[in-house]
């Protein structure tokens, strides 16, 4: 985090497991990282009928991850490695605002509340090419409330709600052009968290009521396309990314309520609204960061680290009756790391501090909460992070 | 009265007489042990496991994990409980059960860290609401089909002492949601009608912690602690609207609230022994203390308000609000399990080799039996409620076969074992106190059967 999402490519450890996986074979001995962070965000959006500043809870979170090298024999000696890594919210797996469209609302604030699991086995394949495989594993929801009288005429309800993982795939692959060159890309997949809780009613005395599809999109995660390349020397790491990111598949935070399709019969003049297309738009993000190694004593190693990202926004200009906000970002982290080695025990200590600034981005109504307007809403905000974590090297 | 009007007091009422929120109190290694080893062992591990496996039973065991340890596996337990002879179609449980262990060295000290996961195929968290008074496998329905998540650390500052410690983590939800709009009568699917949720899925962490002294010739003495945890469950509705009623406007405005401590685990205290004096022969003894008695009820209290302004001549009769429910105090017991388990690993076969700085044969296969005792926590179920529980007996088996340096790539040890329990519950005789209770007497009973199998590889 410290090079604002770059250098585990080039930096083969915990990161990796969800940065890039395929590198993961390069570390040799077994590591364990323990870790917490926190996020606040200062979010606004000005204007008639706005707010000015929206509240979020602030993130916290702690991090687990651990890189395993197998310890196999013969032609397969210092070829394979697990990792896993857990970012878990200390209070919330999964965060689920679906708010009504008018509500304002930012879009990158609920998305971080949300537990992150990864899991990947990576191979080393000989001539500097290497291969990995993982999943990302998300929380969703699925239930029913059924309400129907029963034989003595009382009415009665039963609850069902259960709490159901989704998966996304993740492929990498690293290649080495030389002893300072890395180049490496990696594929994930779309990974959603849906809330879907139906009521339906029967049996009320010949009434009917359609059934109600409390449901949307609480988490969304699209697919995504980082390439990497990165320069290492003894003192200096460099790092250049790019990330595409598929959000125009993204359908949007909110479902219908009633579904002409959940009539018993076609219905062709079904009437029931549809919630509108969010219009997202898929972007690229460019990511840039470097590190400097410096040894202080024997055994002890500073690093320090610097990144900047820009990461353009795929929602559109809010001009209806929704207030869906966001905008382009710049993000400047910058970072250190404590690594003792032998003779000392082999930990390691890292910190960073992330700033990430929401361009100020006008949004010209044509429809504000179903009437015409001609009104504008600015919005503008500053997110920022913070983090630490210990690591530990197993002999 | 109006349709939807109808149906959003109908939500209301149900809700108000009663419902319980039942959601899974404890991961299913709790009920059915967590790995075939152990689960062939009756569960009876805490002086006794290492590798994955002691991130639940003892999260010191871990430090006595000879390699890198990979694992997974796979159980089924088919559950057929019954009330008067009924099954109650109490579902069955089965999941994938796996994890991690890495052992190694810090400053000199042995250290170890394990990731362990049980998950059930069906979902990660389960809710089951019911009537307060409605009979109820309380401790059964629901219960396993949650995710087991623990992550433990462990040292070993003596040959003859090790100690670990580390959380666990449970998962279920709170939150509310708001529909408005207009409701047509009419045509139900031309209703114009919109929602919103504001829900998290909530993480719950309980402590493990774990201390194991070793004796180098007659085994091992363990405990094992595992912290209470439980879930304050709230949900709340808003309906908001109008209804058509063949065009005219009925404004409704209804709320509901409902709270609940659910999810109950209870804070849970293993004395566990391994007697390996006599090798190929091993036993193991567990005596765990289970605090019932703090079971809060997961009955939900409940405030419902409708509020419906029907215009003079509409021929809608609203109902009045519901009463709260009185919730009636569950009053469980604390109680003393028994587990014990032995094994036999004298069957060998192929040449000696030495693996993790043991002689060891080219395939050993381990023969495993075990037996439990859970007495059931529930009291005699006389007045409102209906908890079905009855003693548990459980008998258990399996065998496994054990490879040492099988192969130039594999120079630890594979490890596949498979194993089954077979657990009965006595029927339970219930006799109410009211001949007019809801339930009225009955005979509660079952049988559970379960089986599975594991692979672990050990560099």
């Amino acid at each position: 985090m410290g090079m604002a999402g770059t250098g585990s490519l080039a930096m083969a450890g915990v990161d990796a497991v969800y940065g890039h996986p395929a590198v993961l074979s390069t570390v040799e001995h077994s590591t364990l990282q323990i870790g917490l962070m926190g996020a606040v965000f200062d979010l606004e959006a000005n204007g008639p009928g706005m707010v000015g500043k929206l509240s979020y809870d602030a993130l916290k979170a702690s991090t687990i991850g651990a890189v395993l090298p197998l310890p196999l024999k013969g032609f397969l000696r210092d070829r394979l490695a697990l990792g896993v890594g857990f970012v878990t919210p200390l209070d919330v797996i999964v965060r689920g605002r679906i708010l009504y469209p008018e509500a304002p609302q930012f879009f990158i604030a609920d998305r971080v509340q949300s537990v992150a699991i990864h899991g990947a086995l990576a191979a080393d394949l000989g001539h500097g090419l290497r291969i990995g495989g993982g999943v990302s594993a998300l929380a969703a929801l699925r239930g029913s409330v059924i309400v129907a009288t029963d034989a003595s005429g009382r009415v009665g309800t039963r609850v069902e709600d259960a709490l159901v993982a989704t998966y996304a795939p993740v492929a990498s692959v690293s290649y080495d052009i030389d002893e300072s060159w890395r180049v490496g890309a990696t594929f994930r997949g779309e990974l959603v968290g849906r809330f879907n809780v139906v009521i339906e009613v029967r049996d009320l005395g010949g009434i009917t009521v359609p059934p109600l599809n409390i449901s949307g999109l609480a988490q969304y995660d699209p697919l995504q396309l980082t390439f990497e390349a990165t320069r290492s020397t003894l003192r200096t790491t460099w790092a250049l990314s790019a990330t595409y990111s598929h959000w125009s598949a993204y359908p949007g935070p909110v479902e219908a309520t009633v579904r002409c399709q959940d009539a018993p019969e076609p219905d062709l003049d079904c009437l029931a609204p549809v919630p509108q297309d969010v219009e997202f738009s898929s972007t690229v993000t460019p990511r840039l960061g470097g590190e400097y190694r410096v040894d202080l004593r024997p055994g002890v190693r500073l690093a320090l680290r610097g990144g900047y990202a820009f990461a353009p926004t795929p929602a559109p200009e809010q001009t209806g009756k929704a207030n869906f906000f966001d905008a382009h970002r710049s993000v400047m982290s910058i970072g250190w790391g404590t690594m003792f080695q032998h003779p000392l025990p082999q930990l390691s200590f890292d910190g960073f501090v992330q700033v990430g600034v929401l361009h100020a981005r006008q949004h010209r109504k044509a429809v504000a909460n179903g009437a015409p307007r001609d009104i504008v809403v600015q919005t503008q905000g500053v997110t920022a992070a913070a983090g630490v974590s210990a690591t530990v090297t197993l002999k | 009265m109006s349709r939807f009007a109808s149906a959003a007091f109908g939500v209301a009422v149900a809700c108000a007489t009663g419902n319980v929120a039942e959601i899974a109190r404890a991961s299913a290694p709790d009920h059915y042990a967590f790995g075939a080893q152990a689960a062939a062992m009756a569960g009876a591990a805490a002086a006794r496991a290492d590798g994955h496996a002691a991130v639940y039973y003892n999260p010191a065991g871990l430090a006595e994990t000879p390699g890198v340890e990979v694992a997974l596996g796979y159980s089924y337990n088919h559950v057929a409980l019954a009330v008067g002879g009924q099954d109650n179609n109490v579902s069955d449980v089965s999941g994938i059960a796996g994890g991690l262990a890495v052992p190694g060295r810090v400053a000199g000290l042995p250290f170890a860290f394990g990731i362990a996961l049980q998950m059930p195929d069906s979902a990660l968290s389960y809710v089951h609401a019911r009537r307060q008074e409605q009979p109820r496998w309380e401790l059964y329905d629901a219960r396993d089909q949650l995710l087991f998540l623990g992550a433990t650390l462990a040292i070993k500052p003596a040959s003859w002492l090790a100690i670990g410690g580390g959380v666990g983590f449970l998962s279920a939800t709170r939150g509310r949601f708001g529909v408005r709009g207009r409701a047509d009568i009419l045509s139900p699917f031309d209703s114009d009608l919109e929602h919103e949720v504001d829900a998290d899925l909530t993480a719950v962490r309980f402590p493990l912690l774990g201390l194991r002294i070793r004796h180098a010739r007659w085994g091992a003495l363990a405990v094992t602690y595992r912290g209470q945890s439980d879930l304050d469950l709230q949900i709340d509705a808003n309906l908001a609207g109008v209804v058509d009623f063949a065009g005219i406007e009925v404004p409704l405005h209804y709320v509901l609230a409902a709270h609940a401590i659910s999810a109950f685990t209870p804070q849970q205290l293993v004395l566990g022994a391994s007697v390996e004096r006599w090798r190929p022969w091993a036993m193991t003894f567990d005596i765990t203390w289970l605090n019932w008695s703090a079971y809060e009820s997961p009955t939900a209290a409940i405030a419902a308000d409708l509020d419906v302004d029907v215009p003079a001549g509409l021929p809608i009769a609203v109902p009045t609000s519901p009463a709260p429910t009185a919730v009636v105090p569950p009053a469980f017991r604390n109680t003393l399990s028994f587990r014990s388990g032995i094994e036999y690993a004298g069957l060998v076969l192929g040449s000696k080799r030495v693996v993790f700085g043991q002689r060891e044969a080219l395939v050993s296969f381990p023969l495993r039996l075990g037996y439990a005792f859970d007495p059931s926590p529930i009291p005699p179920q006389r007045g409102t409620t209906s908890f079905l529980d009855a003693d548990r007996h459980t008998l258990s088996g399996g065998f496994g076969a054990t490879f040492s340096a099988p192969s130039d790539v594999i120079r630890g040890q594979l490890h596949v074992d498979v194993y089954g329990a077979w657990s009965v519950l006595p029927t339970r005789v219930e006799t109410k106190s009211s001949p007019a209770d809801f339930t009225g007497d009955y005979e509660a009973g079952g049988k559970i059967l379960s089986v599975g199998a594991g692979l672990r590889l050990v560099l």
